[in-house]
């Protein structure tokens, strides 16, 4: 899985950001400097980029081994990378403090360095609702108010599924102490039948309703989606314009036209999405790592609700994992490894800080 | 006149790959994300969509067949799995995740997934020929 080396070289120059070419040595980290291990760290662009870059990527050290499928937004590309490497650094950097303990402390906070750390204690998200319905009020408050206990629940741990959980994944199941809570609903009446997924639901030009403080407001938007998907996310390191998760209609919260979509996790999926979270499988064959250490390997999603043990790439997939592609009644869990790089985003400098200070 | 169009198909491939003789039997489109899938399968007697529940099928034309293959036969299937394409929108679930398989010579070739509406260059005229011909049945 994922190659974190440790080593006890002094000039390991951990590399912050390209620009910087000092190399930070003194008290970074105690004992043991961290070396990160990007090579697997492939980027694609959210929007269609078509041609390859051919200059600025050299000019970055740290960015030598990254693939770049990049030609329009050399800016998203970077902040990406920044962000998986300071991901990385950070939960290589609490391991040795705490083997075998995937909820413990991170690493020492203090020193007012670079050094990222895994964020510690309750995390509050006020959740903005943007609803763009075909007439007022068909998306009701119960709905909103239903989904937003939904987060809640799977965020905490507190899945009405979970007791369903294989004993060989019993002790994966992490309560992740983030709470939600609802901060506004703004609605629009349309009949559009189909919004798609290049975020015009998010462009007021383009009809759409524009996010509410993205750096502190995390904006779920509730439409009409169209070609088969139930709901998208935006990555952090994205722009703010865009930033949140969209939620097709039927799929929002409790909803019994959702059919057995209808119980609110396509949410809690995209919101792990939006803390940057992958796809349990990778997004690709066996190799292809999600870059979470405490869950299977696996080449390809699970659908509808498969039974325990489902083997692929030779372990069990954690099907009931929120970030596979089950039914909603079949996922009911997080990992600690899940955790940590959810966590690691909200230190002071990560992309989510705004939303603890 | 089935002969005619073989040797055809035959010839015509054999000027790129000089393993021409590759005979295909089958090639499955797929289109899948969580709550949502298409699957269209082309052999040399039918046509077969299902979406989601619902699954149409009808007989294949030779001609269709043997169009099918020559735009196949363009194709590297040794290389059919290292294609790759340029987006990757089923990361964040904004595209289906797509593949294509097919069956050549007993053997099935897979290429790697892709987001719907944006595959690798050298399967586009293929897979744009296949959903031609799916949207085609009722």
């Amino acid at each position: 899985m994922k190659k974190v080396f440790f080593t006890v070289a002094a000039m390991t120059a951990v590399l912050m950001s390209c620009e910087q070419d000092t190399t930070e040595t003194s008290n970074e980290i105690i004992a043991q400097e961290v070396k990160v291990d990007m090579s697997d760290f492939s980027l694609y662009a959210e929007d269609d980029l078509t041609s390859k870059s051919t200059n600025g990527a050299e000019k970055c050290e740290s960015m030598k081994n990254l693939s770049f499928r990049l030609a329009k937004n050399k800016g998203l590309a970077k902040k990406m990378y920044d962000i998986e490497y300071n991901t990385r650094k950070a939960i290589a950097a609490k391991k040795p403090t705490k083997p075998g303990n995937g909820n413990g402390n991170g690493g020492n906070n203090g020193g007012g360095d670079n050094t990222p750390t895994i964020f510690e204690g309750a995390i509050a998200i006020p959740v903005v609702v943007n609803i763009i319905e075909k007439s007022n009020g068909a998306v009701s408050q119960s709905q909103i108010d239903s989904q937003i206990a939904i987060l809640n629940a799977d965020f905490n741990n507190q899945n009405p599924n979970r007791g369903n959980v294989p004993q060989d994944f019993a002790s994966l199941q992490a309560d992740l102490n983030i709470s939600f809570t609802l901060a506004g609903v703004n609605r629009k009446t349309d009949t559009r039948a189909s919004w798609g997924t290049n975020d015009a639901m998010k462009i007021p030009s383009q009809g759409g309703i524009a996010p509410t403080s993205p750096s502190t407001t995390m904006n779920i938007w509730v439409c009409e989606i169209g070609g088969g998907i139930l709901g998208y996310a935006q990555f952090p390191g994205g722009t703010d314009a865009t930033d949140g998760v969209v939620i097709g209609t039927d799929f929002f919260g409790l909803n019994a036209s959702g059919g057995i979509y209808g119980k609110g996790r396509t949410a809690t999926h995209e919101v792990g999405h939006w803390l940057n979270l992958r796809h349990i499988w990778g997004d690709g064959r066996c190799k292809r790592d999600d870059f979470v250490a405490d869950t299977p390997s696996s080449d390809a999603p699970n659908y509808n609700c498969p039974s325990f043990p489902t083997v692929n790439c030779r372990t069990a997939d954690m099907t009931m994992n929120y970030m596979d592609y089950v039914q909603d009644d079949c996922m009911y869990m997080f990992t600690p490894g899940q955790s940590d790089r959810m966590r690691a985003l909200f230190v002071s400098g990560g992309p989510k800080e705004g939303f603890v200070n | 006149m089935k002969y005619l169009f073989f040797l055809l198909a035959f010839s015509q491939s054999c000027d790129q790959y000089p393993t021409g003789n590759t005979k295909i039997s089958s090639l499955t489109y797929s289109a899948n994300t969580r709550g949502s899938s298409y699957q269209c399968t082309i052999d040399s007697m039918s046509i077969k969509v299902q979406s989601n529940e619902k699954s149409n099928e009808r007989q294949i034309t030779s001609e269709d067949w043997f169009a099918i293959v020559a735009k196949a036969k363009t194709i590297s299937l040794t290389n059919l799995e290292n294609f790759k394409a340029t987006t990757d929108k089923s990361s964040t679930d904004r595209a289906r995740i797509a593949m294509i398989k097919i069956q050549a010579n007993d053997k099935i070739y897979e290429s790697t997934s892709f987001d719907e509406g944006n595959p690798p260059n050298e399967l586009k005229e293929l897979i744009n020929l296949m959903l031609t011909m799916a949207k085609t049945i009722e």
